[in-house]
């Protein structure tokens, strides 16, 4: 095997002494290096914004979302009324705890207000943090998991939590990318509602 | 020799450092950290931000040297191959020189900051400081309501960058006795088509991360 991969470090070497003494080719083989990179890369910003663009316009007005509650029962958003905040989470993320804590502040200002979050985690992940959570326990708070596992990459979420807002029309109000606070919202919701 | 240009490269790693020590104190740039990410966070999570901030300080001093070699080397090696497109060969000590001296012309750029914020607009928040660039693109566009990938690249066009260009451009007239339109076209399609290579790539990267 070492006789062998001697043999194959002698034909590297020869062709690259051959390529560097021919510096014609090296020069054209430089350029066309520069060009495909420069290519690649103008090509996937292009490609990044438009599929961002996409996404964006889908969000505008609240989605179909393939949702589940904890039940295994298929789980509407559009059946809401009101306000809704949908909020993309996961039960290990501390900022996402923070996060419920300042949405049940929220609750407090804002009438008609629902709460939905979504996870991709496995369901009985969920049933364990739903039985030891407190905020989940109350009326238009509710869990639901994203059973196809397409929510984070269709709508670009790759962090969490991230929060959408959609008023009474599913018309979206504001979209938050990580943890906000309570009078943040209020804020954003209150300005934009007017 | 070869003290005196180290000597310049530890110049400069100093000049970096020092002048982003006296941005940090005279701009109470923690303080403002401060402020601002208690606009967003709670008061435990923004200490928890500070105390890591503090902890991994020591990292930026470690790795500023680094950053700045690998700068240097391979900017000198991008305008080297530039080189070698015109037959013209270059020793890489003399290049490596060469790109050194000129990059001091960036520490100008830190500076005017500085002078910008503790003289002029002294009534700035987190956002000005991060995104204000003395001297560049941006300041004409604005940043206020600017998508973040299009941050770097307007930062990127600056009047530091261009006197660079033409620094670089006069040492290698020097170097390898050639005009200077042609010395200048080397530096431009050497090294200004690899700073263009690095700005989409910095953009694809921002947009992905927002």
């Amino acid at each position: 095997m070492f006789i062998y991969l001697d043999y194959c470090c002698n034909v590297f070497y020869t062709k690259y002494e051959l390529m560097m003494s021919n510096k014609k080719h090296l020069k054209k083989g430089i350029i066309l290096i520069a060009v495909i990179i420069t290519a690649t890369l103008s090509y996937l910003v292009i490609n990044t914004l438009d599929r961002k663009q996409d996404i964006s316009e889908n969000l505008k007005n609240l989605p179909t979302l393939k949702l589940k509650d904890l039940d295994n029962n298929i789980f509407k958003i559009e059946d809401i009324e009101g306000l809704k905040v949908l909020v993309y989470i996961n039960t290990e993320c501390g900022y996402c705890e923070d996060q419920f804590n300042e949405l049940s502040l929220l609750k407090e200002k804002v009438n008609n207000l629902s709460i939905i979050a979504i996870s991709s985690q496995d369901i009985n992940i969920l049933k364990k943090y739903y039985q030891n959570s407190s905020f989940f326990k109350s009326n238009s708070n509710f869990l639901t998991y994203d059973y196809t596992y397409q929510i984070s990459t269709d709508f670009d979420i790759e962090s969490t939590p991230h929060l959408l807002i959609y008023n009474e029309n599913n018309h979206l109000i504001s979209q938050n990318k990580g943890f906000i606070k309570a009078d943040k919202l209020e804020e954003k919701i209150k300005k934009l509602i007017k | 020799m070869k003290l005196k240009y180290l000597n310049l490269f530890l110049f400069l790693c100093l000049a970096y450092l020092g002048i982003g020590i006296l941005t940090q104190e005279l701009l109470n740039s923690e303080q403002l950290l401060a402020e601002t990410l208690l606009e967003q966070f709670t008061r435990d999570q923004v200490i928890s931000v500070l105390r890591f901030n503090r902890d991994w300080k020591w990292l930026t001093y470690v790795l500023l040297p680094i950053v700045m070699l690998l700068k240097i080397s391979l900017i000198a090696k991008i305008i080297d191959v530039g080189a070698f497109f015109i037959d013209k060969e270059i020793s890489y000590k003399k290049l490596f020189t060469t790109v050194l001296k000129a990059e001091f012309i960036f520490l100008l750029a830190p500076i005017g900051k500085l002078v910008w914020f503790y003289y002029m607009q002294t009534d700035f928040d987190l956002d000005d400081l991060q995104k204000f660039y003395p001297l560049s693109l941006i300041n004409i566009t604005g940043y206020e309501n600017l998508e973040a990938w299009y941050i770097y690249p307007l930062q990127a066009i600056n009047v530091f960058e261009i006197i660079y260009w033409i620094i670089l451009s006069y040492q290698l007239k020097k170097l390898v006795n050639i005009n200077f339109n042609k010395s200048f076209i080397i530096v431009m399609s050497s090294y200004g088509l690899c700073l263009f290579i690095w700005i989409i790539a910095v953009m694809f990267f921002t947009l992905n991360m927002n």
